[in-house]
C-alpha cells in the first residue's frame, strides 16, 4: 500500500507541472518577447539605414562618373536666385535666374536619363529668387516644372524620414518657391557659410570663396578632385539632412534651387532650433542643419564616394575640417 | 511524508529565488546609464554688433582642446544661452574659439561681418568651473 503510493506520488512529480512551474515559464518567454519586439524595430531601421547609405553612395558614384565626363563636379547650383546676387561683380546672373541643381545634372548618371532629356537647361527649372534679382518668366520655366514637379525619386530620399511630403510654398515672387516639388535627404555641405548671408562666399572661384575655407561645391563651378588637397578621403561632398524643419520653406528640394539649399557645418548635427522670441525648443531643426532620422547622427558622403556615419557628438573641429576641401589640418577621430 | 514535502518546496523555493536574480540583473543591465558628456559649466552672454544688440546669431564655443562645440542664439536683447546637447545646458571647461553665425534664413543678409563664421577670424573666451561665465562680445564691421 505504502508502495504503490510512493509509486502515485513519482508518477505524477515527473509527468505534471505545478502552477509555479508554468508561470514561471510563462514569465521567462514574456521576458524574451520583450527582449525581441525592440530588436525587431531596431532591424528595420538597421535595414533603412542600409538602403540610406546605398542612395548616398550612388550619388558619389554619380558625381565620379560625372567628374569622369565633366572634368570635375557639378556645380551646386547654376544661377541660383540667391539673396545679393545682383551685386556680384563679375559674372552677374540678373535677369538669367536658372535655379539649376547638381542633382538635375547628374541624373543620367542615375538611370533617370529619360526624365534628363525632359529638362531644358537654357530655362529656369523653378521660379524662387529672391526681392533683389529679378524673377525668372514663368513661360519659360514651363516645361522643366511640368517635367520635375510631382516627380519624386527614391535615391534623393532617406526611407527613415516620415517628412517626405512635397513643398507647399506657391509665391513665385519669393525665394521659397518649392510646390509640388520633391525633398530631398542629401544636401551640399559647407563649415559655416550659407546661401543666405554668404552667397559672395559660394560663388566658385570668387574672391571671397577662399580657398582653405571652402567645400568640394560652389555656385556656378565646384571643385575638380586636384583642388581636394586634403585628399578625398578626408573631404565630404555631401550630408544627410533631416525633411522637416522648423519651418515648412526650408529645403533643400532637388529640383530647383531655393533658399536654404545649403547645410553647414556649424548649425551641429541634429540640433534643434529654440525660437529666440518665445524661448520655445520646436525639437525641429533650423534651416541648414544636417541630420537624419538614424540615432545618434547622420550619414554622409566623402569624395572619394564613399559613404560614413557622422556621429552628433563629434568632435566639431574634425567635422569643420572633413567639410573643408583644403584647410591643411590634421584630422582627428571622427 | 514530511521528508517529500520539503523535497517538494526547495526546488520551487528555489526556481522562485533564481527567476528573481535574473529579472534584477536584466533590469539592472538597462538602467544605470550615466550622462555621457565631460564637466560642463552654465555659459551666458550678451552680442551686439556696433554696440547694438542683434537677433538670431548663432554663438559656437568650439573647445580648443577639441571636443563637442556647445551653441546657443541670440534673442532680440541679443542674449544668449549655450547648450551642449538637446538635455544638457553650458559648454566644456577651458579655453574656446568662438565663431558667430547670422542665423536667420528670413532676415537681412549682411547683418555681421561673414569673416566671424570662420575660425580664422575667431575670439576667445575661457570657461571656468567657478564662473561667472558671462561674456560680452561686441563685433566691429558692416
Amino acid at each position: 500500500m505504502k508502495n504503490a503510493n510512493r509509486l502515485r506520488n513519482v508518477r505524477t512529480n515527473s509527468f505534471g507541472f505545478t502552477l509555479v512551474e508554468l508561470l514561471v515559464v510563462i514569465a521567462i518567454i514574456g521576458v524574451l518577447i520583450a527582449l525581441l519586439l525592440p530588436a525587431v524595430q531596431q532591424a528595420r531601421e538597421a535595414a533603412r539605414r542600409m538602403q540610406c547609405t546605398n542612395n548616398l553612395k550612388q550619388h558619389g558614384l554619380a558625381l565620379h562618373n560625372y567628374h569622369d565626363t565633366h572634368k570635375a563636379f557639378p556645380p551646386a547650383t547654376i544661377n541660383p536666385g540667391c539673396r545679393d546676387c545682383d551685386d556680384i561683380t563679375t559674372g552677374n546672373w540678373d535677369g538669367n535666374v536658372r535655379n539649376t541643381t547638381f542633382q538635375l545634372m547628374i541624373l543620367p548618371f542615375l538611370e533617370q536619363g529619360n526624365l534628363y532629356d525632359k529638362i531644358d537647361f537654357r530655362y529656369p527649372v523653378g521660379l524662387s529668387a529672391h526681392a533683389d534679382m529679378t524673377d525668372p518668366v514663368a513661360a519659360d520655366a514651363t516645361n522643366n516644372m511640368n517635367a520635375i514637379k510631382d516627380v519624386h525619386l527614391d535615391v534623393f530620399a532617406c526611407p527613415s524620414d516620415p517628412g517626405d511630403l512635397p513643398g507647399t510654398n506657391t509665391s513665385s515672387s519669393d525665394h521659397y518657391y518649392t510646390t509640388k516639388y520633391s525633398r530631398t535627404s542629401y544636401g551640399v555641405i559647407t563649415q559655416g557659410w550659407d546661401d543666405n548671408s554668404h552667397n559672395p562666399n559660394l560663388l566658385w572661384g570668387s574672391s571671397a570663396n577662399t580657398s582653405n575655407l571652402r567645400p568640394a561645391f560652389g555656385t556656378n563651378g565646384s571643385s575638380k578632385i586636384r583642388d581636394i588637397i586634403d585628399g578625398t578621403s578626408n573631404s565630404l561632398l555631401l550630408c544627410e539632412t533631416r525633411m522637416t524643419k522648423s519651418s515648412t520653406n526650408y529645403g533643400p528640394y532637388w529640383g530647383t534651387w531655393t533658399n536654404t539649399y545649403w547645410l553647414k557645418m556649424t548649425s551641429g548635427i541634429n540640433s534643434t532650433y529654440v525660437d529666440t522670441t518665445t524661448g520655445i525648443d520646436s525639437k525641429k531643426p533650423y534651416a541648414w542643419t544636417p541630420g537624419s532620422h538614424h540615432p545618434g547622427g547622420c550619414n554622409s558622403l566623402f569624395a572619394d564616394a564613399s559613404v560614413h556615419f557622422l556621429s552628433e557628438t563629434a568632435d566639431s573641429n574634425t567635422l569643420y575640417n572633413l567639410a573643408k576641401i583644403a584647410d591643411g589640418n590634421v584630422l582627428g577621430e571622427y | 511524508m514530511k521528508e517529500t514535502s520539503i523535497q517538494k518546496t526547495m526546488p520551487m523555493l528555489t526556481r522562485v529565488m533564481l527567476f528573481a536574480i535574473l529579472t534584477i540583473s536584466l533590469g539592472a543591465g538597462c538602467l544605470g546609464r550615466d550622462a555621457s558628456h565631460p564637466d560642463l559649466a552654465e555659459v551666458t552672454g550678451v552680442v551686439t554688433v556696433n554696440g547694438k544688440p542683434v537677433q538670431n546669431v548663432a554663438v559656437v564655443f568650439n573647445p580648443e582642446a577639441g571636443g563637442h562645440a556647445s551653441r546657443g542664439t541670440t534673442d532680440a536683447e541679443g542674449k544668449f544661452q549655450l547648450k551642449y546637447s538637446g538635455s544638457a545646458a553650458g559648454a566644456t571647461l577651458g579655453r574656446h574659439d568662438v565663431l558667430f553665425i547670422y542665423n536667420d534664413a528670413d532676415g537681412p543678409a549682411n547683418v555681421l561681418p561673414r569673416k566671424y563664421a570662420d575660425q580664422t577670424a575667431s575670439m576667445n573666451a575661457e570657461v571656468t568651473q567657478e564662473g561667472p561665465n558671462e561674456f560680452t562680445f561686441d563685433l566691429k564691421g558692416r
